[in-house]
């Protein structure tokens, strides 16, 4: 009964349009001193939250990839790819899904890697004939990558709630993404087959290719430092954000001359406004999250699934349907902050591996941000694309049915996501 | 009934979680459910850290945490991380004994804090871990990367020539795995709960620090209740505090089998390397003695003795 | 209220700054770590103080900004006089909250401060440094929320935030 209580509360203060932070901390504000308990673990946990050095690689991967952004390496990158693969079947489409999943191992955001690829692969793609409904769709479903591929400030952010090695996560994540890479890939492909509506590129020269690919090394070369600082160690994740935000400067401001000071700002000032936007949610949520832990609600649910769930198939479906709904209004963050703590002790208890949950968990927040009526990578093909939202929305159901797919084959075989982290 | 809510940072099953379990139990029967005791694992309220100030500032009656924590208000605490000097059970258990002087000097600073200690729990000693070979003396730690949680523990690896890294408990595994640093520092029961012979061979018991835990109690809420009822708990305390520390050396024994049984190598010091150790360990004395003034002074002796 | 609004804005270009800051101080980390073989002692704690300071001051700017996440997908649905209410509560929770936090924020301040305890970390800081940014940024905080309350008066506000990652 509390418990639907509280739900109830949470949800009329989130949809009457209460900024989640303050949401989260004054419903959990609230519930401490109905409860009795001492006003001090307010700003006790927002000290707390703000002093783990985690989540330092919030501001500097996304000051990286806002640099990289400003300094107009999505282009790059894009026409690199396009050289390349340009004049396969379909050809366009790959290339933005591999320039999708290239600039996600150089962005810890989907949104960044939505609108930064969107930006140009739509009008390339558009002009060339493709079913708009498609192009909509892929953006919007490709950009999800962002947060599948390391860097990855949802993992982050899991890691720090669930007290996870977040670089497990980041190795953990290769794997799927990789996965859904391909199967994006291979459906961008056998659409082509079956719809002719589009143009074939012309094959690029191999001087043409030469020069592209010069253009886009640095960012490949960014990406790689990333993937395999973090793999070898060389790194922590925070020590990779901040080499990562140095290198992004180096890269746009003398090497490629891309950056100007007035991009600089912006970046510095996007990036600043989002970190405190998603590290105040963080506090809002740890400070509900002790409310609710005193109220003994995730033990209660805990005690509550492993009484009436038995089996880890019937626990993932039951799950699954929940964040999917939930996922229909909620954005990323704030599914990861209120489910984990709920979630992961029962699913602990029924075998699973906190890191897989973790890589489940942001699957499931991926389909969240293609799913209407909010869904941010939704938002952004909207705007970069200046169409409506039922158009956008219209041509993501595929690439919906392929993440659920990719999930299906996680749970058959764990390692697609546990190899790489701890048996490589 | 008046609740008594403790937070733990460590899961229920750890042996510190079994250890306050106990205590639950103790309490309950001695006061007849007089003081209901609620224990929070997990950290699923407060984290290690947190709790002096949690405890203190009254925001919950008890808590459990690693003495060192109390570093930032009672620099004496360090006592327990001076290199080799409570380096056998029999050194820790009269450094803890009721009375002694260490006790007591460190529970009088503690209690500066507003909150206070009901009663301690071992942990053991802190050993190194390595790959490929001993870390038998200062020079095996030489140019080295060292995991190191604290202060002190960075001052002796630093004295010691090697480079102290921070790296949390759940960093731990990769971080060893990955070299992100080249040597390991951990209590022995670490090596175990976190499997660390996946990937770490080498283990040298050097137990260069001591890990003290501490139950602290708000003190205000402490002195509200009856004397009656404090000398329940006081008593269940003490049931509490003998059983954990009589248990201990088993833990660690039972540790040690684990750890060989999946192939590491255990290393013992000869008196000859602990004498390297100590001769480059000064610094970090002296460190100590100019932080926490005359009271260190105190404890530093008698813990010599 | 222009004098609240600059402040804020001010506030929140400096955090910005801060932010930016540690990324310069956690380079020089790695380079001194594996070029130097010399980790140095203040950077991970200095960027860390960065990262709290930062954030905090940025609060009261990101609220004028109107860059706060919200979940915006009922209010968006509302006529006007109904957003203007929704806004009306929803400013009204932020600022108890902020209130509250301002307040017992002050204490935990006041207290280390008075005490003179420290941070027990390698560079051993004072605690309050670290303490004193939770009562300043939600007063910044608390001040740019009385003066969106105020201004809801004559202009029209259709939510306070925006979705974004
Ligand atoms: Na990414
Ligand atoms: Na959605």
């Amino acid at each position: 009964m509390t418990i639907l209580a509280i739900l109830a509360i949470l949800f009329a203060l989130l949809l009457i349009g209460v900024p989640v932070a303050f949401a989260l901390g004054g419903l959990g504000l609230g519930m401490l001193v109905f409860g009795g308990f001492s006003p001090l673990m307010a700003p006790q946990s927002i000290l707390s939250t703000l002093d783990g050095f985690i989540l330092l690689a919030v501001p500097l991967f996304l000051l990286m990839s806002n640099v990289l952004l400003k300094g107009g390496v999505g282009r790059d990158l894009f026409g690199a790819v396009q050289a390349w693969v340009g004049h396969w079947p379909g050809g366009l489409a790959v290339a933005t899904i591999l320039s999708c999943g290239l600039f996600a191992a150089i962005s810890g955001s989907s949104v960044a890697t939505a609108a930064t690829i969107g930006t140009v692969a739509i009008p390339e793609m558009v002009s060339r004939g493709y079913d708009r409904r498609f192009v909509y769709g892929l953006l919007a479903a490709g950009g999800t990558l962002g947060i599948l591929i390391p860097p990855s400030i949802p993992m982050i952010v899991f890691g720090f709630v669930a007290e996870e090695s977040v670089i497990a996560l980041f190795l953990a994540g290769i794997g799927p993404g990789l996965l859904l890479v391909g199967m994006f890939v291979v459906y961008s492909m056998i659409y082509a087959r079956v719809s002719d509506s589009y143009t074939p590129m012309p094959k690029a020269s191999w001087s043409e290719r030469g020069e592209a690919s010069l253009r886009a090394l640095p960012s490949l070369a960014l990406a790689l430092l990333i993937v395999v600082g973090l793999y070898s160690g060389t790194f922590t994740p925070t020590e990779a954000s901040a080499v990562g935000f140095a290198a992004a400067l180096v890269i746009t401001g003398l090497v490629l001359r891309s950056l100007t000071w007035r991009g600089f700002w912006e970046a510095v000032r996007d990036s600043a406004v989002t970190t405190a936007a998603i590290l105040l949610i963080i506090a809002g949520a740890k400070v509900f999250g002790k409310a609710i832990a005193l109220y003994r609600i995730p033990q209660d649910i805990s005690a509550f699934i492993a009484a009436n769930i038995d089996g880890s198939l019937t626990f993932i479906l039951l799950v699954s349907a929940v964040l999917l709904i939930m996922g229909l209004v909620f954005e990323t963050l704030s599914m990861i902050l209120i489910m984990t703590p709920v979630l992961l002790p029962a699913a602990m208890a029924l075998g699973f591996d906190p890191i897989w949950f973790g890589i489940f968990m942001v699957i499931m927040v991926e389909c969240a941000l293609i799913t209407p009526p909010v869904g941010l990578n939704l938002y952004v093909i909207q705007a970069v694309a200046r169409v409506s939202l039922s158009q956008v929305a219209r041509g993501v159901w595929p690439f919906l049915l392929l993440m659920l797919l990719c999930v299906a084959v996680l749970f058959a075989w764990p390692d697609l996501a546990l190899y790489i982290p701890f048996k490589w | 009934t008046e609740k008594m809510r403790i937070s733990l940072q460590l899961p229920l099953k750890s042996h510190l979680g079994q250890n306050l379990s106990l205590f639950e139990k103790e309490v309950e029967e001695r006061t007849g459910g007089a003081i209901d005791v609620e224990i929070y694992d997990s950290a699923t309220l407060y984290k290690d850290k947190e709790v002096p100030a949690a405890v203190g500032s009254g925001a919950i009656e008890a808590g459990v945490a690693s003495l060192t924590r109390y570093v930032g208000d009672a620099p004496v605490v360090d006592v327990f991380y001076m290199p080799f000097l409570l380096n056998s059970e029999d050194k820790v258990r009269a450094a803890v004994a009721e009375g002694s002087p260490v006790r007591t000097t460190i529970e009088a600073e503690v209690a500066k804090t507003g909150g206070q200690i009901l009663f301690w729990q071992a942990y053991g000693g802190a050993i190194m871990l390595s790959k490929g070979g001993p870390i038998k003396t200062p020079a095996d730690l030489k140019g080295k990367k060292v995991r190191v949680f604290g202060k002190t523990l960075g001052d002796f690896v630093t004295a010691a020539g090697g480079a102290p890294t921070l790296v949390s408990g759940s960093e731990q595994y990769l971080a060893y795995q990955r070299g992100t640093v080249d040597v390991g520092m951990t209590g022995v029961s670490g090596v175990k709960s976190r499997k660390l012979w996946e990937v770490m061979d080498t283990i040298t018991v050097t137990n260069h620090a001591d890990i003290e835990f501490v139950v602290v109690v708000n003190t205000d809420w402490w002195n509200g209740l009856s004397d009656e009822i404090r000398g329940h708990i006081s008593d269940a305390a003490r049931v509490a505090q003998d059983t954990v520390r009589d248990r201990m050396s088993e833990i660690e024994a039972e540790a040690y089998a684990a750890a060989k049984e999946n192939g590491m190598t255990v290393v013992e010091l000869s008196e000859d390397d602990l004498a390297q150790w100590k001769a480059v360990s000064q610094p970090v004395y002296d460190a100590y003695l100019a932080s926490a003034g005359e009271a260190g002074k105190t404890v530093l002796d008698a813990a010599q003795q | 209220m222009t004098f609240i609004v600059s402040l804020s804005r001010m506030a929140g270009i400096l955090g910005a700054c801060l932010l930016a800051a540690t990324g310069a101080m956690l380079t020089y980390e790695v380079i001194a770590r594996y070029f130097f073989l010399k980790p140095t002692i203040w950077a991970a704690e200095l960027s860390q103080l960065c990262l709290i300071w930062g954030c905090l001051l940025a609060m009261g700017w990101v609220l004028s900004l109107r860059q706060h996440i919200t979940v915006n997908a009922v209010t968006n649905l509302l006529p006007p006089a109904a957003q203007r209410i929704c806004v009306l509560l929803s400013l009204c929770v932020i600022i108890a909250f902020s209130v509250v936090v301002t307040i017992w924020g002050w204490d935990i301040f006041h207290e280390s401060f008075v005490r003179g305890r420290t941070t027990g970390s390698l560079l051993n800081l004072p605690a309050w440094v670290a303490e004193l940014s939770v009562p300043v940024g939600f007063a910044l905080l608390t001040a740019q929320a009385l003066v969106e309350l105020i201004r809801l008066r004559t202009t029209h506000v259709a939510s306070l935030g925006s979705s974004h990652e």
